[in-house]
């Protein structure tokens, strides 16, 4: 093709490396997010056949929230293929072990179970906290936003900001706080 | 309190859309600080109004017709399934007109553009009958076999022309 | 899988030299009837060509119409197009209306178009008017110089407002401004 068009061609059909951050969010909710992303699917150039997934790398995948009393109840299971191999991890004995575990997991299940999802794993990185190698933080050109609010703590907001807050009521001065 | 000062910024947004609310069908324009953007919604139409009268890039629209929404532009060919009545070498206008474009600007109906706005006409080309197809049932065991072959009429068009001939909110106002 | 693209050939649509984009052209170019005048089989065509074939041919002065009697052979309708598509059909016991409809059929089409599988209904030159989609069409254009991640584009920006923020700007709203105080004033 010529010049101009194999620039086109390039330009539209170009791998993009997205960046999530996992911060208190549900693995569940954003990894249907971040399967979108894997896949292509949020691209009007998509089609199945068509390699155009994108590249996410999860980070702080070690603040991530899982609902109810999911961390104690939810058990995954592991088989080494061996007789007697089978093995029902908590939640929380897995994400001791590999913080990364749990989010990957919850990709690889959105996911549908076919050929390809082995492949399009494998454009997926994840890392426990905020570092990331240079090498992929150099080609991160988009943020995924996240599902969940992440609420500021009260001890992290400004004094300022706290004495402008318009108040009901207020203490007298000479009441003590137990 | 970010979120606090987030929420304000959004009401904020909303309560004085920067650029009036036409500015977002400019594609050119940038989201953030532009010095160039027109402060009011006189200013935008007038804008397009002038791009309209340059008539310099290649127009699209976006046609309902025959329960189906196609792409059209000059020159291109279009394919209708079904009984139409339309003859060969009938000239016609497209008249559900959802959304139409240049290069700098786009109209979007809600659901339709203006009547009188966009101009886009059509010749018939060809009136003939599909490929057959087979329709083939079958319940396994059962023996129930039943096979149905179906051509359908299929109306061949021409895109001679998507124009929007008229400046915005001045097009005549009794066009059907 | 299937094996019908060896017998049914699958095409884009197309029209013959721009056919339609300024004068239109009828593209049937010549049409033969080959009929048999004493069997039965050709009563059908035998009272098309005494009743409409002249209305036919006058309506359409750009067709050749030919007429061929052959003793013992079926009726037969062969059409030839303007782009060289030839297209044999028979109409043995067919009626007088149901012939007169399919010379109809041959008429409007432009060749053979039963005979390719259609794979798109729309054809185009110009697919793209403001310009083909890139990845970063719809970005905001702050992001080819932010050091990612960063929470301004990570938050989430389309949380409903809460309540708390809700009474705080109904109280900002309902504050004396010294507007108002100077207009009491």
């Amino acid at each position: 093709m010529s010049a101009a068009k194999r620039v086109q061609q390039w330009a539209t059909f170009a791998r993009t490396w997205h960046i999530f951050d996992c911060k208190w969010q549900d693995p569940y909710q954003s990894a249907e997010v971040i399967k979108k992303y894997l896949l292509g699917m949020h691209k009007p150039i998509y089609h199945p056949m068509n390699d155009c997934g994108d590249v996410v790398v999860c980070i702080n995948s070690r603040e991530i929230a899982l609902r109810g009393n999911d961390w104690r109840q939810r058990a995954y299971f592991h088989h080494t293929g061996y007789p007697g191999g089978a093995t029902w991890t908590l939640a929380w004995e897995v994400h001791n072990k590999d913080p990364t575990m749990i989010i990957k997991k919850a990709v690889y299940k959105a996911m549908r179970g076919n050929l390809q999802r082995r492949h399009t794993m494998q454009r997926l990185f994840i890392y426990p906290g905020e570092e990331i190698p240079e090498d992929i933080v150099q080609n991160v050109t988009n943020q995924i936003r996240q599902l969940r609010l992440v609420p500021t703590r009260l001890d992290h907001i400004d004094e300022e900001e706290v004495k402008k807050f318009p108040k009901v009521m207020d203490y007298p001065t000479d009441y003590v706080l137990k | 309190m970010a979120m606090i000062r987030a929420g304000l910024q959004r009401l904020a947004s909303v309560f004085s859309s920067q650029g009036g609310i036409l500015s977002r069908l400019i594609t050119q324009n940038a989201p953030s600080q532009n010095t160039t953007v027109p402060n009011t919604t006189k200013d935008v139409i007038a804008t397009c109004n002038k791009l309209i009268e340059e008539r310099s890039s290649r127009n699209f629209a976006i046609v309902h017709l025959l329960g189906k929404q196609w792409r059209v532009t000059d020159g291109d060919l279009l394919v209708v399934e079904g009984y139409w009545p339309p003859n060969i070498g009938d000239k016609i206008t497209l008249d559900k007109v959802l959304l139409a474009a240049t290069k700098d600007f786009s109209l979007i109906g809600r659901p339709l553009v203006q009547p009188g706005l966009v101009t886009v006409t059509a010749t018939i080309i060809s009136k003939g009958l599909s490929h057959t197809r087979t329709h083939f049932k079958k319940k396994r065991r059962k023996q129930y076999m039943r096979i149905n072959f179906q051509r359908a009429q299929q109306t061949i068009l021409r895109i001679n022309s998507v124009e929007i001939a008229n400046r915005i909110n001045e097009a005549p106002n009794n066009v059907f | 899988m299937s094996n019908k693209n060896l017998f049914l050939k699958s095409a884009f649509v197309r029209a013959p030299l721009q056919n339609g984009v300024g004068r239109y052209v009828c593209q049937l170019q010549r049409i033969v009837l080959k009929f048999c005048k004493s069997h039965g089989a050709s009563r059908g065509i035998r009272d098309f060509i005494e009743q409409d074939l002249v209305d036919f041919s006058r309506q359409n002065p750009g067709v050749v119409v030919y007429l061929k009697p052959r003793r013992h052979r079926g009726p037969v309708l062969v059409a030839e197009y303007l782009n060289g598509d030839r297209v044999w059909m028979s109409v043995h016991n067919k009626t007088h209306s149901e012939i007169t409809k399919w010379m109809e059929v041959l008429r409007t089409q432009q060749g053979d178009v039963a005979g390719a599988r259609l794979k798109k209904y729309q054809y185009t030159d110009y697919p793209s008017v403001q310009g083909p989609w890139t990845p970063f069409t719809f970005k905001d254009p702050e992001l080819n110089v932010a050091t990612l991640p960063d929470p301004k584009f990570g938050a989430n920006n389309r949380l409903s407002v809460s309540a708390t923020e809700k009474l705080r700007l109904m109280f900002e709203k309902q504050k004396i401004s010294e507007k108002d105080m100077k207009i009491g004033e």
